[in-house]
């Protein structure tokens, strides 16, 4: 006699499967498939994966220098922080390169001022295409150089996905700025129309952490001021952090998120110090948590990112860039101040890391169709 | 079958509860276990305020919704658990306790056959018995992990109210979720594979309608060894029944084979 298991006890089980079992279970019966594709379910299974490190997938993102290829190198990664084999992930849309990540979601773009963006959950196999937002230029401005950046992120006050695109028009004394805010709730763009400072995006990419936006930005009048520039995604506001330390001339700083916080980096040719903003929000927070020292990840590193800290808290996955161009993945053990390179011929000689988590996001999107997998489909097993 | 506890810690609680399974069984518990069960720890709570006179006598908790051979599963993961009102351990006995756990839970869900994952989640479920629930919850989700639809619908009896043409819509479009999991049958045969069986000698039964027939082309008579035994030694009811053969041609030779 089969025992009766009430429904929250199934959404208990359901929760802690992969994408890939939930996906499969949504044919098992209608009672299912209402469950599965619930938001308040996705939400749930979207925090138990990253509370339990589920799904966790690294994509890496070959540069824009490399030939184009049709499939993205992925490596998952298991509960004891060993990399599986790498897989290979067919692009959605060809040509477009990765923006942005958050919560299992992909934003891409195409093109260098980035009017085309889509947002793609790979471990689903679906995306959608934003609608095209041209870039309106301020008056006086027709001659200037311009320049877009994306960010992809989340609000959680209005629970709702956005991606901020801020345009800088460069002439020359003077620049002009352009913002806009898409909202998946909403479908639709929106131009912010809040006074900018009048200060220089100076770092590769603009972060989104807890509902902000972060960049490293110089000041065009005094030129060795560097300042965080937060725009919070809710209120549709800047606000102005100081630098855990003033960089020198010679150092290469530069922004992250590492373990759900801000991360200041500051390398130069003897050290790269780490320092992660502890309280979010809370300027007095920063602490330096590590710094390592260049010879011991290997001699001629130029700069590097942090990807995530191991389980235990004890190490920290970096993505090693090389003056000469080749990328690493490497284990940095705080305490003992020693390096562990993951060794994988697999991976793609240089390439960027966008992180994936098991996320259901994203089930009412368009398919991705892998041109291999329709080969396959004469040969179903049972 | 009752099951007397025993005391392994001398400086635990030696307090005993009395519980009761839906098949009458008694179960004398440590008060530490049952109270991770809460709704035996809300029930003997409720006792404690109600009367204090009655207090010296043994409450047996009355758990009807809750088998014995589950309650005993149940009660020996809870031991396992690190107790509430045990010492703090160093960080070395913490480890070695948490490997031994480990070792435990791993030994424990070898033996289980699926369904009885079904009857411990209920139960844990009905006693709200948090860390158990967490455990088989997990244990069953990795359990159908890699399993297919038809397996999920045959485990939790649930009935397919989709169109043919409804499914198979899915299946196309989602294609890539079906690939590389475990055939239902492959499954099964593995889980009755786990399992040794052993033959019992029932003895002679008496009074079973409607009796068997032997079949005509069955060979009868003494057993040239022992003539206190008739042929056929060993029967098994059914006829016509499909045995493996290798491919063209059956062992006899002949057109058909029994």
């Amino acid at each position: 006699m089969m025992p009766y298991i009430p429904q929250e006890l199934i959404t208990e089980i359901l929760a802690r499967l992969p994408v890939k079992s939930l996906v499969r279970f949504l044919c098992v019966c209608k009672e299912w498939y209402a469950l599965i594709t619930d938001t308040d379910f996705i939400k749930l299974h979207l925090k138990s994966s990253i509370e339990t490190n589920r799904d966790r997938t690294l994509i890496l993102n070959e540069d824009e220098f490399s030939p184009p290829l049709r499939y993205f190198s992925a490596v998952q990664f298991s509960k004891d922080n060993q990399f599986r084999k790498t897989f290979e992930i067919y692009k959605p849309l060809q040509n477009w390169v990765i923006s942005d990540y958050c919560d299992g979601l992909v934003c891409l773009h195409k093109g260098y001022e980035k009017l085309e963006v889509a947002i793609w959950n790979p471990l689903v196999r679906k995306y959608r295409k934003l609608p095209i937002e041209p870039i309106e230029e301020p008056s006086c401005f027709s001659s200037a150089i311009r320049f877009s950046h994306l960010a992809f992120g989340h609000d959680p006050r209005n629970d709702d996905y956005k991606v901020l695109r801020v345009t800088e028009f460069y002439m020359a004394d003077s620049m002009e700025f352009e913002v806009k805010v898409y909202s998946m709730r909403s479908n639709s763009w929106k131009k912010i129309d809040e006074q900018w400072p009048n200060k220089e995006i100076c770092c590769q990419k603009l972060l989104a952490l807890n509902g902000d936006v972060y960049w490293l930005a110089a000041d065009r009048v005094v030129q060795d001021l560097e300042s965080i520039l937060a725009f919070n995604l809710a209120t549709e506001t800047l606000r102005l952090y100081e630098t855990p330390v003033p960089p020198d001339d010679d150092q290469f700083t530069c922004l992250d998120v590492l373990g759900g916080f801000l991360c200041y980096i500051v390398n130069d040719y003897l050290n790269s110090d780490v320092y992660l903003m502890k309280k979010n929000g809370v300027e007095s927070s920063w602490t330096q948590i590590f710094k390592i020292k260049q010879h011991v990840v290997c001699r001629d590193f130029e700069y590097f990112r942090t990807l995530m800290f191991s389980t235990n808290g004890k190490k920290v996955l970096l993505e090693e860039h090389q003056e000469c161009g080749h990328t690493n993945l490497i284990w940095y053990d705080i305490e003992k101040k020693r390096c562990y390179r993951v060794k994988n011929r697999s991976f793609p000689y240089v390439f960027m890391v966008a992180t994936c988590i098991g996320s259901l996001l994203l089930l009412d999107g368009d398919n991705v169709i892998d041109p291999r997998q329709k080969k396959n489909k004469g040969k179903r097993k049972r | 079958m009752s099951n007397t506890s025993e005391n392994p810690n001398p400086s635990s609680s030696s307090a005993k509860m009395t519980l009761k399974t839906s098949d009458n069984e008694l179960f004398e518990v440590e008060e530490a276990v049952a109270m991770k069960f809460c709704t035996v720890k809300q029930y003997f709570e409720d006792e404690k305020d109600s009367d204090v006179a009655a207090r010296g006598s043994t409450t047996v908790i009355p758990l009807p919704n809750v088998h014995s051979a589950v309650l005993t599963m149940l009660i020996s993961y809870g031991k396992k658990l690190p107790q509430s009102n045990a010492v703090a351990d160093n960080h070395e006995e913490e480890e070695t306790k948490k490997k031994e756990r480990k070792k435990y839970e791993q030994g424990l869900l070898k033996n289980l056959m699926p369904g009885e994952l079904l009857d411990l989640i209920s139960a844990a479920n009905y006693l709200d018995f948090k860390e158990g629930l967490e455990f088989f919850n997990q244990a069953l989700a990795d359990h159908i992990q890699n399993k297919s639809v038809e397996y999920v619908r045959k485990f939790f009896g649930i009935k397919n109210d989709y169109e043919p043409h409804e499914e198979e819509k899915y299946r196309e479009e989602y294609a890539w979720a079906f690939e590389g999991i475990e055939c239902w049958l492959i499954g099964e045969l593995k889980q009755f594979m786990a399992k040794t069986k052993t033959l019992d000698i029932a003895g002679t039964l008496l009074g079973i309608k409607p009796a068997l027939i032997v079949a005509s082309f069955s060979v009868r008579g003494l057993n040239s060894l022992d003539s206190n035994i008739l042929k056929p030694e060993m029967i098994a009811p059914g006829e016509n029944i499909l045995a493996a053969w290798i491919n063209a041609i059956g062992p006899t030779g002949l057109d058909s084979n029994t």
